[in-house]
């Protein structure tokens, strides 16, 4: 699938030791100094990109390094998101909470692995998982509508107990309102991170990336190419399942989180931003997450066509996305700036 | 009695649905390997065409007749515009055809706005049949399943282009090399299967709802006919057989949801037992 694209793995912006340290210290402060700068609005709105960005980052290992395309990926989001609240609403308090964390990256975890037993083990080929998990997440969607008792119908959830971290005893956390989420997906989204580049950087990483480039070959010089596939979707459904167990601080538990449009706009966002990079997604969840702010604001009927020409778009002109084209005019222009250096 | 008779005539009604829906998917799909999420916006589009055709004041004959070159002239564009680039790349093609689905659908809503639409029947009334009375439209369905099933395999085994077809999916290279046109065979094939699909929106359009979100369920149904079925020419057939049959079967004693899940879920286990489909024999990459 990658073919002309080049795998935004390969270009890479050296930057020095303490330069990167900068960058980071720069950018904590920057996350830091947000909630006391910007209005409550515009920190919540902030809060549903970083707590997106955290879904697009799984669907990127899953896609982007894994080149597992699925059409239902926010369906495992959703899962987290009800399994958070439906827990909470009969479980209160600090046990509550975390009974409720463990469920929400529990059950979507289970779900993949079963999905990934049937699906990676049979003798089908990849475009197989992309349409099954289309059929999944509408079934499941409607599923989410129908059974009003349990998941609140088209209404969603609402009421539960409020998500209360800490020690028991010792320290209570309430995450809610509007600072607390926020540094909850903040912390949320720098873990989650890390855990990708780890992953990533190891020697499982490496395996899945042969997968997505040469998955014969791989399986001829003797690796469970399934078995590999099948843990790449259920640490990924886990990592969306907890982002969506995050989602419950700061949105609206809905049928429409399992759909089939979210999860295509999860796919957008990860194109847009650049697959197969680490910051792409998150780049492009909050970019293409503020122009749709800004869009289906003025014309609703507009943003779906919208998501449709950024699919045309991401796989036809522009495979590579964003976040490698920031890279290489980066690179050009310090290069630029040596050889001017040099010249002078 | 009656009750068991009808039961058995609506499923029968219910298979030569999915049958119609699937025999285009089976083209594109089973036949050349293209995954096209935007077979149900042909579909769509087919119901739309005989919407139209009845507001400009045209016999549904005609638009009947006519639905399937527009909706193929389209799939032919289609083809040449975005397909074309991606035939080695399946999983791109699998993006790509669900950004146009999306595009379709939309355009379609901007246009005719999301109001559900009705479409007049050919004809309408009950027929006796095995003792009860039947609609008559629901009877024309099942013939017309089945001529267009007939009139697939003939094209497809007894055409000089069913010919061509079968040794470019046989050997791309080999066809080539003896002459074979093979980018009219594609481009043909596609546009096809995209008429076929258009046709079964316009046959299928009296019997339910037309709005511009209608293509995604019977682009999931038709999908889950060629999983279940396999991605030989038969497949359809066994496939809308399996799926049609266990559908109704369950409808009938739960809820309507819960045996479409219930039915996803046997599709998804047949993939991991029977990944060939039930009228293939190899294994499919």
């Amino acid at each position: 699938m990658t073919g002309k694209m080049t795998p935004g793995w390969l270009v890479r912006v050296r930057l020095s030791r303490s330069s990167r340290l900068l960058l980071l210290l720069a950018l904590a402060a920057c996350a830091a100094a947000i909630p006391s700068v910007a209005s409550p609005y515009a920190v919540s709105l902030t809060t549903r990109f970083i707590v997106f960005s955290i879904l697009a980052l799984s669907m990127d290992l899953l896609w982007g390094y894994g080149g597992v395309v699925s059409f239902g990926h926010a369906m495992f989001f959703g899962l987290g998101a009800y399994a958070m609240a439906i827990t909470l609403t009969h479980a209160a308090g600090i046990g509550g909470t975390y009974l409720a964390l463990a469920l929400g990256v529990g059950v979507p975890a289970v779900l993949a692995l079963a999905l990934g037993f049937f699906l990676f083990y049979s003798a089908v080929s990849g475009v197989y998982f992309g349409i099954v998990t289309l059929a999944l997440a509408v079934a499941f969607e409607t599923l989410a509508v129908v059974n009003r008792s349990f998941t609140g119908g088209m209404d969603g959830l609402y009421g539960f107990a409020i998500p209360t971290i800490g020690l028991p005893g010792l320290v209570q956390v309430e995450v809610w309102g509007t600072e607390n989420p926020y540094f909850a997906g903040v912390i949320g989204l720098a873990v989650c991170y890390l855990l990708a580049r780890w992953i990533t950087h190891s020697s499982f990483g490496t395996a899945i990336k042969a997968i997505r480039d040469e998955e014969p070959r791989l399986e001829l010089l003797g690796y469970d190419t399934a078995l590999i596939k099948t843990i790449l979707l259920v640490i990924t459904c886990a990592m969306a399942g907890f982002a969506g167990s995050l989602y419950t601080t700061v949105g609206f538990v809905s049928p429409q989180l399992l759909g089939v449009f979210f999860s295509t706009q999860v796919l957008v966002w990860v194109g847009i931003g650049g697959r197969g990079t680490l910051a792409g997604p998150i780049l492009g969840t909050i970019l293409v997450g503020f122009l749709q702010t800004i869009l289906s604001g003025e014309f609703e009927d507009i943003w779906p066509l919208f998501v449709g020409m950024f699919f045309l778009l991401i796989v036809l002109f522009w495979p590579s996305g964003l976040y490698p084209f920031i890279q290489r005019s980066l690179n050009a222009a310090r290069r630029r700036l040596g050889s001017a250096q040099v010249g002078a | 009695m009656d009750t068991a008779i009808f039961q058995i005539l609506n499923s029968l009604t219910l298979i030569s649905i999915l049958l119609l829906v699937s025999i285009g998917l089976t083209i594109t799909f089973g036949l050349l390997g293209i995954i096209n999420l935007a077979h149900g916006e042909f579909f769509m589009l087919g119901a739309y065409t005989v919407v139209i055709g009845g507001e400009i004041g045209l016999p549904i004959f005609v638009t009947l007749i006519a639905t399937p070159f527009v909706v193929g002239a389209f799939g032919a564009l289609v083809e040449q515009t975005i397909i074309k680039r991606l035939y080695t790349r399946p999983l791109d093609t699998l993006l790509a055809t669900w950004g146009l689905s999306l595009v379709v659908r939309q355009v379609v809503l901007i246009v005719f706005g999301a109001r559900q639409r009705g479409s007049d029947a050919l004809f309408s009334g009950t027929v006796p049949i095995l003792g009860v009375d039947y609609p008559a439209y629901r009877l024309f369905i099942m013939a017309m399943a089945v001529a267009v099933a007939t009139a697939f395999f003939v094209w497809v085994y007894r055409s000089d282009f069913g010919v061509k077809l079968r040794a470019v999916i046989f050997n791309r290279d080999m066809a080539r090399a003896i002459g074979v046109n093979t980018r009219r065979v594609d481009r043909t094939t596609f546009a096809v299967g995209a008429a076929i699909a258009g046709l079964a929106g316009a046959v299928i359009a009296p019997l339910g709802t037309i709005n511009p979100n209608m293509g995604l369920s019977w682009l999931i149904d038709s999908f889950l006919v060629v999983i279940v079925g396999g991605q030989a020419a038969s497949g359809a057939v066994f496939g809308a057989a399996f799926i049609g049959g266990s559908e109704s079967t369950l409808a009938f004693s739960m809820q309507p949801v819960v045996a479409s899940v219930l039915v996803l879920v046997f599709a998804i286990v047949a993939l991991r037992l029977r990944p060939q489909g039930l009228a293939g024999t190899g294994s499919r990459s």
